[in-house]
Formats: C-alpha cells, structure tokens, sequence
C-alpha cells in the first residue's frame, strides 16, 4: 500500500475534483482518491502493484496537468 | 498573459467586436464574429468534455459543448458565444478567487525558509533546505528566519518565537538553547546543530496539520457533495424529458447550461479554507471543518484552571505583617530562600525583587525541611519561614490562644507561609496563582458570544480556588477534583448542553476527548494535545479561546449564508428556466454569478479578527 500526494495547477469548476477521482477509483489497485481543489492536490492511496505513471497519466489525459508528485 | 487563458480572452474580444458591428447594423458580419467567437471558446472545453468521455465519463463541458453546439445550429449566436465565454471567464476568475481563500494559509507557508547557509569543512555554503541532515551547523544572522529545529553551538541572539509558541515577547537564546524553524533571529548571531529538517520540524508539523484540516471534510459538506453527486444527473434526465414533452429543444439545451451544481461544491470549503486560515493566522490550529463547526455550537465552556485561566505559577499576593514591616518579612525570608529553586521560594524571592528588597545576608547554615519549609540560622539569628505546621512545631511566642484563627486562615488561603525570627512571628506571606491578564477580557467577550455559562474545573480547595477565581463572576467551580473526574463532569454537562473543554492538552486529554470541543492551550504544538484536541492555541493567551470561538461563529455564518445562496441559486435556475424566464446567457451569467458570491462571501472571513 502506497499513498502519494500530487500537486495540480490550480482547479477551477469544482466538478473536476470529482472527475479526477473517478478516473482514478477506475485503476485497478487503486484504493482511495481524495481531490482538495481548495488546495488544488490530489490524494490517492494505492496498491504497489500500480504504476504511478499510470496515474499521473490518467490525470494528464483528462486535461490536468501534475505539478508534483511526493509520498505521504 | 497565460497560454491557456488566450481562447478566451479572443472570444471576448470577439463579443465585444460584436456589439460594435450590432450597433452598426453589420448583421451577418455580427453573427459571424460571433460564431467565432463561440467555436475559439469551445477549443478547450470541447478538449476537457472528451478527455472525460474517452473515460466513460459525461462531464459538465459535455453539456456545455452539446449547449452551445446546439444553440448555433438553431442559429441563437449570441446565446452560444456569451454562453461558452462566460463559462471560461467564470472558471478564470474562480481560480483567481479561491486562491485568495487560501491566501492566510499560503502566508504562514512561505515562513519556512528554503534555503540555509551552511558550515561544511570551515566554509560557508548556501544549500537547499531539504539537503540538510542531522548534524550539520547552520549559520543565522539578524534579521534572518531559522531554517531548522536543532541547538545553539555557538553565538547567542533574542530570538522572535510567536510563530511557534504564540509568545509576543522575544526571547534570548544561547549556547545550548533550542531554536525551532521558521523562528525570527532579531538580533545576534547564532550557529545551529541541526536536530530536524523540513516537515518533521515543528512549524513543519503544524503546517501538515494545517493542511490535513483543510482536507477533511465536515458533516455538511458530504450532505451537500451528495446532493451536488444527484443534482446533475437529474438536471439532464429533466431535460431529456422536457424535450420529449414539449419538443423545445431550446428549452432543454438551457437546462443543460445550468446543470453545473459548482457553487454548491465549492460553498462549503472556501468557508473553511478561510477558516482555518485566519485562525492559525491568531495561532489557533483546529482540525478541521468539523471542529470549526462544533466549536461554532458550544454554549458552555468549562476551563482546567491551572495553566488557562490563571498563570499556573504561584505569586505573594498579600503580606501580613505581626512585627515590623513588609519589607524586614521580605527580608528575612529571602535570607532563608535565598538560593532555593522551589516555586513557593522563586515566588518570594520575585515579590523581594520587586519591591527592590536585596537581602540583608545570605543564609549557609540552612536545613529544608521538606512539606514544611526552611530554617536558617547565622549571624542574623534563627529564621524560620514555613507553614503552621512548621510554626507550631518550633518554639516560637506564638500566640496560643490566636492559633485557631490562624488555622481558619490556612483554610481559607491554603498557601499561607508564616515567617519567624528568633522564635517571633514576624507575619506572614500569602501566595496564590495568579489570573492572566486577558482573563477577565475573555470570558466577558465569550459571553457576548453567547456563551451561557462558563464552568471552572479544577484539583484545588474550593476556599483556594475562589479567592482565585472570585472576581470573575464564574458560574460554577467544581473543586477538589482529581484528573480522572473532570471527564464524568463533562458529560454531565454535555447533556443538556454543547460543552468546550479548555485544558493544557496534557492533563486533561480525556476531559478534551469527551468534550463537543475540545481546545488544548500548549506552548509547543504537541503531538498529544493535537491529537487529542479540536483546537489547539499556540502560546499562552487565553484571549484566543474568544478569538476561535468569534471565527468559528463567523465561518459557520458564511457556510449557512452560501449553502442558502447556492441551492437557493440552482432553485431558481430551475424553475426560471421552465417557465420560460430565464435564458441560455442569463443562465449561465446567474450560474457564474453564485459561483463569484460564495467565494467573495467566503473571503470575507479573512478579514474577521
């Protein structure tokens, strides 16, 4: 189990905190994905078998760009 | 100007260029420019609506882009164009305000320094924080904030704590001091062994704190965020159906403009971001949204009286003398404590110093007799300053038949140090804890809060305990009480009432946990009492018990104030919309309007001192 914490530029329509973390919820292995669009970052815990690239990509894809990424 | 605001700033260029050929009767030129201008302003939605789609998922853009598709195909080209810009320009100025919410915190973030100079083989080198490890000297000058936790090795400096204990008065530091980060070196020069290093540091720890609480979710953000999670959904299933009843297409297109539940999500966290923010701005650190909302419901307060409202230290509040004056008492009992570190001796010794009483000797030959007292004895004869026991064990011209009274007044002042020459009672010295100075401030504000009744806790006599506490006008004193009982009060208590508990998060952390708040009043941000503890004051003003209830207050005025604005916004939306009145640009305009009014009425919050 794993927890990452990733910083985003900041967020705007507050609908996309949700998108996120649907997006998200949907990789297997994934556990939890909280988004604070007050504080524009991105909470997620996941399983070690989970690429984080495969996230950061995920998030990527949807239009939202990962500033930073650090461990919690 | 940034990248991705260039669409939109075109297509307002081109609604403005509009108006202007509008007005000149260019119509089809007017209409084109328009288009445009409704085509430049979906490139970016149009992007986000099928980043989600590739996902399975239908997001807001989605229903904005098939809104203003649909409106140029029906020829409406102002509706689309001022549509597609307003829902840019409404996330643009989104962005920009809620940043501002945040702006209290950001503040006390960029406190902590990121860089240090450091003594590595006899020079100096300027280096990334984080690169730093246990053991490395840093150097810090005047004016210069302290990057790390650790101990003075060399230098001394006054040193600006506020930050980290809430202490408005500098403190001096030297060789072998502790020093914390993000601290102000005002004046001096100092080497530091590092101890800690970035987050673990204790401004680090408050900050992680700070950060969690803004994550954490209160009661009646999740009601509205599942609300919010039905509401978009039920707007587009509305609109099918609209469509399949009526055959107004136009209608059920405007539906879909306004089926963005945006300031319901945000009306919740924005309050509390500010929130939380201007609190630890006081230096008042509180868990969350939840607790911010509890403390906003207390009407009782219950304090641990030693260390909150009071000092916690003794102090001679009354000198009584039998022969002789104040200041020969002072004296001879600073001959016989002289020296001593007990908190009864520091006492006196203070009050002799602030009469500007030197004593006369300085006593070698001294027995102390623990639970008793000192006596000394010397050139200036026998000095014995202790309580009645001691006094009635010596030989002394006490006088039998006043004995009982000087027991009555042991009873009603339990520190009542007696102070003997040569086996004469000179008189004697009263000591009790003494109240803060914002005490009585404080508790008169929280009444004005609407706190109802304010309780005092506390392990002392009732007779010691009210000489303290008499002029404050406390509703009720419990005393006597050992620490495992203040619990079972506080849930008598909170029976009938919403219950604070005020303590200094180490004694009393069940008392905290049981409380509907509990507030801890620490001078270092443990890790027990923020644990344990809603709330925790950093430092030693009982002034920020008022100042967190009075935010608290305030924030959870503006979450209801915003909750009304939003559903009240999307109520009307709704039925404006059905009935005919409200359009596809007005929609939207009234739509990023509540969005605007929940943010700026959040930031309102800031400004509450």
């Amino acid at each position: 189990m794993q927890k990452r914490v990733f910083q985003l530029n900041p967020l705007s329509c507050p609908t996309c905190a949700k998108k996120i973390e649907t997006v998200l919820l949907k990789v297997d292995g994934v556990e939890s994905a909280e988004v604070s669009f007050t504080s524009s970052k991105v909470n997620v815990a996941f399983e070690d078998t989970v690429d984080v690239t495969v996230l950061i990509d995920r998030i990527h894809r949807l239009g939202y760009r990962v500033l930073e990424s650090k461990k919690a | 100007m940034k990248k991705q605001d260039i669409p939109m700033v075109v297509s307002g260029l081109l609604l403005g260029s509009a108006l202007l050929l509008d007005a000149m009767g260019m119509t089809s030129l007017r209409d084109g420019s328009l288009a445009i201008a409704s085509l430049i302003a979906l490139l970016p939605i149009g992007r986000k609506a099928v980043g989600a789609l590739r996902f399975g998922m239908a997001s807001i853009e989605l229903l904005v882009t098939i809104a203003v598709v649909g409106a140029l195909f029906l020829g409406e080209f102002s509706e689309a164009a001022i549509v597609s810009f307003l829902f840019l320009f409404g996330a643009f100025l989104e962005s920009r305000t809620i940043r501002k919410t945040r702006s209290a915190m950001e503040s006390l973030i960029k406190l902590a320094p990121s860089s240090a100079v450091v003594l590595r083989d006899g020079r100096r080198e300027t280096v990334d924080i984080l690169t730093l490890v246990e053991g490395d000297i840093v150097e810090v000058r005047t004016g210069q904030r302290i990057p790390v936790d650790g101990t003075i090795v060399h230098g001394s400096a006054t040193i600006d704590q506020s930050q980290i204990t809430g202490e408005s008065m500098p403190s001096e530091k030297t060789i072998g001091d502790s020093v914390y980060a993000s601290t102000i070196l005002q004046n001096g020069y100092a080497e530091i062994m590092t101890k800690r290093v970035g987050e673990s540091t204790v401004f680090g720890n408050i900050l992680k704190r700070l950060e969690e609480a803004q994550d954490k979710k209160a009661q009646t953000q999740r009601v509205i965020e599942k609300f919010a999670g039905w509401y978009t959904p039920s707007v587009v299933v509305l609109a099918i159906v609209t469509y399949l009843i009526s055959r107004d297409i136009r209608l059920a297109l405007t539906l879909l403009v306004i089926a963005c539940p945006g300031a319901m999500v945000i009306s919740i966290p924005v309050a509390i971001v500010a929130g939380i923010g201007t609190m630890a701005k006081h230096g008042i650190l509180v868990k969350g949204g939840e607790s911010i909302e509890k403390l906003a419901k207390i009407n009782v307060i219950a304090f641990d009286k030693t260390g909150t409202l009071t000092i916690g230290k003794p102090k001679v509040s009354m000198i009584h003398p039998v022969e002789g004056d104040e200041s020969s008492i002072l004296n001879y009992a600073s001959i016989a404590e002289h020296g001593s570190s007990h908190a009864l001796a520091k006492a006196i010794l203070a009050k002799a110093e602030e009469m500007g009483i030197k004593p006369s000797n300085i006593a070698s030959n001294l027995d102390v007799l623990a639970g008793y007292g000192v006596v000394a004895v010397g050139d200036f004869g026998k000095i014995i300053v202790g309580n009645l026991r001691l006094a009635k064990q010596n030989e002394t011209e006490f006088p039998i038949e006043q004995l009982d009274s000087y027991s009555t007044l042991t009873q009603t002042y339990p520190t009542c140090v007696f102070v003997l020459l040569n086996g004469k009672l000179l008189g004697y010295l009263i000591l009790s804890d003494t109240l803060r100075d914002d005490t009585q401030e404080t508790l008169v504000s929280l009444r004005k809060l609407g706190v109802q009744e304010i309780h005092v806790i506390t392990g002392d006599s009732a007779a010691s305990a009210s000489q303290t506490l008499g002029p404050l006008g406390i509703d009720r004193i419990h005393a006597d009480i050992l620490p495992q009982e203040k619990a079972d009060i506080i849930l008598k208590l909170k029976k009938r009432k919403k219950v604070a508990m005020v303590g200094d998060g180490i004694n009393d952390t069940l008392a905290l946990n049981e409380s509907d708040a509990g507030i801890a009043m620490s001078s270092d941000a443990s890790e027990v009492a923020m644990k344990t503890a809603d709330i925790v004051i950093l430092g030693e003003k009982v002034e920020s018990v008022a100042t967190a209830m009075r935010i608290a207050r305030f924030t959870s005025k503006v979450l209801k104030q915003n909750i009304v604005i939003s559903i009240g916004t999307v109520f009307f939306l709704i039925f404006g919309v059905l009935l005919g009145k409200v359009h596809m640009d007005t929609g939207m305009l009234v739509h990023e309007a509540s969005v605007l009014a929940v943010i700026l009425n959040a930031l309102r919050i800031l400004r509450k001192k």
